[in-house]
């Protein structure tokens, strides 16, 4: 009887195949795991120092230009002097809707503005405490007509 | 007895030995704890160091602002401190000065021991201290801060 | 042997790959961190700056009877108000000593910091910032000029108020007056009662002149010419003047006095950070 000649070792094709699959599925599952959390990572620490350099020139700068209103504002800043919130600045920005903030903020982020006193109790505020899936909020120490007050300031998608 | 030998091109040799597999394995395992050592390693959030420096510069200016500072107070600083710093946050303040025309400089520290194995924010503001009706200057005064995550 | 060497080599390169994103992603948290980092020293660096700025500008308010003041609504004014005495050795003597003061304090508390002026200069100068117009004081003998030069005239008008306080007005005269569209506003009073208003609109670049006589035989005299301004006297007392620029139109940067002399440092080495400041009254 004549034997039929085979291309490979059946055995050998299966091990070698099955550890080949395995060994591609892992590599190819840490990649896609690996460009997650590097877009992932990218996409937080851009949300994060947008916030605190927002939040900076909120609660430093007067804006630009300094006696803003909300039909000539070309930077939003709130202070009549270094972490001090002017009571007509703040008022200006209430009354601006939550699109003019981005776009003056050139963010496309949701905003959270938040303004209490020490004790917590709210005093002005714009915007939903964030709800998306990437969120950063700061809490930053200023005066509001002559007491301590904290800013809480967010962005988030 | 002779021993029958498949007829094929290499006879009895597979594609793969049980040693080069095993190879192949050790190094993707290798590989992949590397890289997992690389990500991971970096995942603690930054970005609650800059919270505290910030906190540490806002709490400064605010004692500045409302004249704490020109007290030259320890108890009246610290209540202002305290009321205003978050709990899980610990700190040191020093608070130095001299008084306008003299040599001497005095000093009063607030706060905690600063630890030496976590970040620890720091900064410093200069102030100067006038008399009540800020006609005269009395004295120039420094106020350095160090803030931590408890 | 050489197809097991091939499938081992194969694999390695594929987590060549692997590897090469997760030590790119390393890189990338790198960066981060001193991205964030600068951030945090900036406010530092900020701080320090500031709060020598703001103490140089209280002792400056404070010690030299000076002030300054921008209004801004639909256009902006700035206006300098001082006690000028025709003795220059009299004026401000406590300022410099105040500044040297504080200059050592600093020094002695913080090395990072360094000043690159000894004193104040007395004659100034002064630039508004972005308008580049310049205010500046001379003494001569027996006289003082207060001086405003804009580099260009772009905005409505000057108003002078000259106070003479113990020094009585006996009439104010406009020698020289050519008519133009620049408004020229020169006020005078004194304790006595004295409230005297001249109003013009003149020509700035031809030679304008309001003369504020004094009872003894003492002035001040108020030119605008070359589109300069320029306020003389040699009253030997004390006399107020308030000096305004006004209708200056808005532009879209900060408004600033800018005093450019006393310039200070603040270097972290070990960082490469440099800031260089002035003082600014805004």
């Amino acid at each position: 009887m004549k034997h039929r000649r085979a291309q490979i070792s059946a055995f050998d094709f299966i091990l070698a195949s099955s550890v080949s699959v395995i060994i591609l599925v892992l590599v190819a599952a840490t990649f896609f795991l690996y460009e997650r959390k590097i877009n992932e990572f990218v996409l937080y620490n851009d949300l994060s120092t947008k916030t605190f350099q927002v939040s900076d020139v909120l609660i430093k700068s007067e804006g630009v230009p300094s006696n803003w209103n909300s039909t000539n504002v070309n930077i939003i800043g709130l202070a009549s002097e270094d972490r001090v919130i002017n009571v007509d600045k703040l008022n200006n920005f209430i009354d601006l809707s939550q699109q003019e903030i981005k776009d003056k903020m050139a963010t496309n982020y949701d905003i959270y503005f938040n303004l209490t006193n020490i004790t917590g109790k709210s005093i002005a505020s714009i915007g939903n405490p964030p709800a998306g899936i990437r969120s950063v909020v700061i809490k930053r120490y200023v005066m509001y007509k002559n007491e301590e007050a904290i800013m809480e300031f967010g962005l988030w998608e | 007895m002779k021993k029958r030998s498949w007829n094929l091109v290499y006879g009895n040799k597979g594609f793969a030995f049980i040693l080069d597999v095993f190879l192949a394995i050790l190094l993707v395992i290798l590989m992949l704890a590397a890289s997992n050592i690389y990500i991971f390693k970096n995942t603690k959030d930054t970005s609650s160091n800059l919270q505290l420096s910030k906190t540490g510069s806002d709490i400064v200016t605010v004692l500045d602002n409302t004249k704490e500072l020109d007290t030259l107070n320890k108890d009246s600083i610290e209540d202002s401190i305290s009321s205003l710093i978050p709990e899980n946050y610990g700190y040191r303040f020093n608070i130095s000065w001299q008084k306008s025309g003299e040599q001497e400089m005095q000093s009063f520290e607030i706060g905690n021991i600063v630890p030496n194995d976590k970040f620890v924010a720091t900064g410093k503001k200069f102030f100067l201290v006038t008399n009540t009706d800020e006609t005269n200057i009395t004295d120039y005064g420094s106020a350095k801060y160090w803030i931590w995550l408890k | 042997m050489k197809k097991g060497y091939l499938l081992t080599l194969g694999m390695f390169m594929v987590l060549i790959i692997v590897f090469a994103l997760a030590i790119s992603f390393n890189k990338s948290v790198e960066i981060s961190k001193d991205r964030l980092g600068i951030i945090g020293i900036s406010d530092r660096v900020f701080d320090l700056s500031s709060s020598v700025g703001n103490g140089l500008i209280d002792i400056i308010k404070i010690y030299s009877d000076f002030d300054i003041v921008i209004e801004e609504n639909n256009k902006i004014n700035v206006s300098f108000t001082e006690e000028i005495s025709r003795v220059k050795v009299d004026w401000g003597i406590s300022l410099d000593e105040k500044i040297t003061e504080f200059k050592d304090f600093i020094s002695s508390q913080d090395k990072n910091i360094k000043f690159t002026t000894e004193s104040f200069d007395k004659e100034l100068p002064l630039e508004i910032t972005p308008y580049n117009i310049t205010y500046s004081r001379t003494w001569g003998t027996g006289h003082v000029t207060l001086k405003v030069v804009p580099q260009t005239i772009n905005f409505d008008g000057f108003e002078i108020l000259i106070n003479t306080s113990q020094e009585m007005i006996s009439q104010v005269n406009v020698p020289n007056s050519n008519p133009g569209s620049f408004k020229f506003i020169v006020k005078a009073v004194d304790n006595f009662g004295t409230n005297i208003v001249n109003e013009s609109n003149i020509d700035p670049e031809t030679n304008n002149q309001v003369h504020v006589n004094l009872v003894g035989g003492n002035q001040v005299k108020v030119t605008v010419s070359n589109n300069e301004l320029e306020v003389w006297t040699n009253s030997p007392e004390t006399i107020i003047t308030t000096i305004k620029i006004f209708g200056l139109p808005v532009l879209n940067k900060e408004v600033a006095v800018v005093y450019p002399k006393i310039v200070y440092n603040v270097t972290f080495p070990e960082l490469n950070i440099v800031k260089l400041a002035d003082i600014q009254f805004m």
